[in-house]
């Protein structure tokens, strides 16, 4: 059976549209200090060295299932970290977006509802041929680098260079503080980009995969940007949704004078193609665990 | 088997709230739109003023006219709910524009009021924070030119931030974000009530969360280039009007033998000389030993920026910084700068 392709550009909008996640949602993390752009900017640092260092990973454990007997020793406990990885970001993202819907976007109902819904549009979109979810990431991609351009623009008139203006450059501590929140959020799913090609499509195409990893940071550094030049750090990390917030202050003329309902559509966009990737990812993880523990105990029986 | 999981999804999406079939609802269909908001208190009461834009679809051909409606309580919530307890349908923030704070409101309260209206996301974080000195009276105003005291009073705001030059940054955004950042001093724009209705009549200055002073528009220019909020218009030096930008305001001090404090201001202007800058410097002078006479604090927030940006301020001085401003001098010098 041929193995199936992917374009890169569809990798690439993938990519770019996980990274962003449930990123957008809650950046900056709460409790961070007027140093959170410097951590920030680390964590793009180590994003990439991440993403690198899962490379070769994903590779060894692509072939995992046919691979000799010392091979899957090490493969089997990486599979299970990924599978185990991929459903915890799942879950974080679900999480995390139905905070938001809970507290903002409709408060009186009943969470189990929306949840179920929730879950179940990201079960079929999983369930769906490997080229669906990747289809419709590079339509949201699109989608969202207007919105989140769009509303820096507008933003613009607003912004407050003190808000972003260095008077001291951090101490080491202080950068570490700041940047390890950022790398639990965006730097560390980096890792499974190049684990879902791999077990997908059985290659990690490294370049559209960094592509879309370099976009998705992009876009989501400049939503931290926004809210940063127009609130401040502190009051950016007192926020429960930064972003949301930041869009909620931003009027086109006397009748558009609120146009969250455009941030919202990114954040359930984002948090669904998040969501559906990491459960995708899971089930090919612990498929491939599965036949790899298969082969070790008929070769055990042997 | 899909048709049945399509069917059974689309029968799941009628159960969102968004669908609220209530009986009657057709026959009920006001909508209480809320324009501003004030807050006043006595020290153990808040007492909220919300102008409330009625807006009833039965009789489409009446204007929507604005309507005061008042409550009262321990707490900023309690107040709320007197004033629903009123209503059939419940009050609609999101589309107010004001924030009235009365002359009677404490730190503590302040501060509460803020906490209020960070928590209720139903108050966009873009309204305006105004000073009054009666909620009441100013709110209870007929509208000018837009259907609520309080969208008049944002239009206000709008526009003499144009024609002044003066960034008023009273947005509740803006202002939460200096309390954020540690700033003690922030202003807010005043407004009474004049023979010509509701009039912007200066700035309100705030220290620690609590009124300590007022100025009028002419010292609100100048308190502006003080603070570094001043983009360009005219200011009045006696009978003289000058038309200047503000380039930069640069703020420095020495505290080996004498404490001092430097300002720096970098100006344009067409009419602009050494003898304008000259007798610019005496008024900001004038004006901040008055302040400093009056409020015997540091009331435009001096000691805040130094601390920001000057790391060895903040250390050697951040504990005892008003101790410092009280002991040192002040110096202010006006240079004119290139461009335009």
């Amino acid at each position: 059976m041929r193995a199936e392709k992917i374009s890169p550009k569809h990798l690439a909008a993938l990519a770019a549209v996980f990274i962003l996640g449930d990123s957008v949602i809650v950046l900056p993390p709460p409790d961070s200090g007027k140093f959170v752009f410097w951590g920030f900017l680390l964590s793009i640092a180590a994003a990439a060295a991440v993403f690198f260092a899962a490379v070769p990973v994903s590779s060894l454990i692509a072939g995992a299932e046919t691979a000799g007997a010392v091979r899957r020793a090490v493969c089997v406990p990486l599979l299970a970290a990924a599978a185990f990885y991929s459903f915890y970001g799942a879950g974080l993202a679900l999480k995390r977006y139905m905070g938001f819907v809970d507290r903002v976007l409709l408060p009186d109902t009943q969470r189990f509802f929306i949840a179920f819904i929730f879950i179940f549009l990201a079960a079929v979109l999983a369930s769906r041929r490997k080229d669906v979810i990747s289809k419709l990431s590079l339509i949201f991609i699109v989608i969202s680098a207007i919105t989140v351009v769009l509303f820096f623009a507008l933003s613009v008139k607003d912004f407050r260079r003190e808000n972003i203006a260095v008077y001291r450059l951090p101490e080491f501590s202080e950068l570490i503080g700041e940047a390890i929140p950022c790398f639990f959020t965006v730097s560390l799913p980096a890792a499974l980009i190049p684990v879902y090609t791999s077990l997908l499509y059985g290659e990690t195409k490294k370049g559209a995969s960094f592509a879309g990893l370099s976009a998705g940071l992009a876009l989501v550094g400049l939503c931290l940007v926004e809210c940063l030049l127009l609130f401040g750090a502190p009051l950016s990390a007192n926020l429960d949704f930064p972003l949301a917030s930041a869009v909620s202050t931003v009027t086109v003329g006397p009748l558009f004078t609120r146009m969250d309902g455009l941030v919202y559509c990114l954040f359930f966009g984002t948090a669904l193609i998040k969501t559906s990737f990491c459960m995708k990812l899971c089930f090919y993880a612990l498929s491939h665990l599965k036949n790899a523990l298969r082969r070790n105990r008929g070769e055990q029986k042997k | 088997m899909k048709k049945i999981l399509i069917s059974i999804f689309v029968l799941m999406l009628t159960l969102l709230s968004g669908c609220r079939f209530t009986t009657g609802g057709a026959e009920n269909d006001r909508r209480f739109i809320v324009a501003a908001v004030g807050f006043e208190s006595d020290g153990a009461l808040i007492t909220v003023y919300a102008e409330t834009i009625i807006i009833n679809s039965e009789t489409p051909e009446n204007e929507p006219a604005p309507k005061l409606l008042k409550g009262s309580g321990a707490t900023i919530n309690e107040a709320f709910e007197e004033i629903e307890a009123s209503l059939a349908r419940p009050l609609m923030l999101e589309h107010c524009g004001v924030i009235a704070v009365g002359g009677g409101v404490t730190a503590s309260w302040f501060d509460r009021i803020c906490d209020y209206c960070l928590d209720d996301r139903r108050i966009t974080l873009s309204s305006y924070m105004i000073s009054c000195d009666s909620p009441e009276a100013l709110l209870s105003e007929t509208p000018e030119s837009s259907v609520a005291a309080g969208y008049d009073i944002m239009g206000i705001i709008e526009q003499r931030s144009s024609s002044t030059g003066i960034f008023y940054d009273s947005r509740f955004f803006e202002i939460e974000g200096l309390r954020e950042k540690g700033r003690s001093v922030f202003t807010l724009p005043f407004f009474a009530l004049t023979g010509d209705g509701i009039t912007l009549d200066g700035l309100s200055i705030y220290r620690d969360d609590r009124l300590t002073g007022r100025l009028s528009t002419d010292d609100a220019v100048l308190y502006s280039l003080m603070t570094g909020n001043f983009d360009r218009g005219t200011v009045r030096i006696g009978t003289d009007e000058y038309r200047i930008r503000l380039r930069s305001a640069e703020y420095d001090y020495t505290d080996s033998g004498e404490n001092r404090l430097y300002l720096k201001l970098r100006l344009t202007g067409d009419s602009l000389d050494d003898t304008v800058c000259e007798r610019l410097e005496q008024e900001l002078d004038r004006l901040e030993s008055r302040l400093r006479l009056t409020s015997g604090t540091d009331v435009v927030g001096f000691t805040d920026i130094l601390s920001e940006r000057h790391t060895d301020f903040d250390e050697k001085h951040g504990r005892d910084a008003a101790e410092f401003y009280k002991s040192s001098d002040f110096t202010v010098e006006c240079l004119i700068s290139g461009g335009i």
